[in-house]
């Protein structure tokens, strides 16, 4: 494994605050979410090889590829931590993501949904991280 | 990767020696989000160490009875420590992994966790 990768320390705070939005309409970042698994990715539909994980708050974790560029977003125990601390998800979401019990897993494209309560999910969202993140402080 | 017969790409034992298997479909579905999946070193090295010397194990937040969680001590940098987290499902024998990846926290030791550690090895060191 890569250690020297992760010798030099970055602003994690700094990069979601300048990256996040670029970063998920550049490539095209998706909604997520693992049933089985209780996690929820805000990320490109294949989050690239040797790409990182890195804590930022408890609630959510980033992924960084080899350039240290952000390259996905994770939350672990969405619904029984994330969610539950930011109720104002939690009707979105569980009309979108769990309303399907067939479905292991729910993607759904916020930049192709033709319903605005998606678009509006996913903009609260982006600005909840990047505020987060700020709160946090995290150095990595 | 290479898999059995069985479609199993791990087929291991734990430290306790209960079986553990890791099934090719599972690790597929995983495959988009968890990059640290598809490295063969991973799997037989520090995830199979994961189950094998667990430094850590704790039952899961959300499902304590169905699931625990297994970590490993990598190392420790700048960043603070670099573990691998393996989520297997004990509902049944054989053991099954559910997901691996490798984050630099124990998400079970934040607060408002109420998921229990159930294993530490130096403390099971100390006792032998």
């Amino acid at each position: 494994m890569i250690k020297n990768w992760l010798s030099k320390k970055i602003d994690i705070n700094e990069k979601i605050k300048d990256e996040l939005t670029q970063r998920a309409q550049k490539d095209a970042w998706l909604f997520t979410f693992d049933r089985d698994e209780d996690a929820f990715f805000y990320s490109p539909q294949i989050i690239p090889d040797g790409a990182e994980l890195f804590n930022v708050n408890g609630e959510f974790s980033v992924y960084l590829d080899k350039q240290k560029n952000l390259c996905g977003v994770v939350l672990e125990y969405s619904r029984h931590n994330f969610i539950e601390h930011h109720q104002e998800f939690k009707e979105t979401f569980e009309k979108f993501f769990e309303k399907d019990a067939k479905d292991d897993v729910k993607i759904i494209d916020p930049n192709r949904s033709p319903n605005n309560e998606m678009k509006m999910f996913q903009k609260l969202f982006e600005r909840t991280l990047i505020a987060e993140a700020a709160g946090a402080r995290i150095h990595i | 990767m290479k898999t059995t017969a069985d479609g199993l790409c791990l087929d291991i034992t734990d430290y306790c020696g209960r079986r553990v298997i890791f099934r090719e479909v599972v690790r597929q579905k995983k495959l988009p989000k968890r990059p640290e999946l598809r490295n063969d070193d991973f799997i037989h090295g520090q995830l199979t160490k994961a189950i094998k010397e667990p430094t850590y194990i704790y039952e899961d937040f959300d499902r304590p009875t169905e699931r625990h969680v297994y970590y490993y001590e990598e190392y420790t940098t700048v960043n603070g420590i670099k573990y691998t987290e393996v989520v297997i499902d004990i509902a049944i024998l054989p053991f099954e992994i559910v997901t691996a990846y490798r984050p630099n926290y124990i998400k079970e030791e934040y607060p408002n966790s109420k998921a229990k550690k159930i294993y530490d090895k130096k403390l099971a060191e100390q006792k032998d």
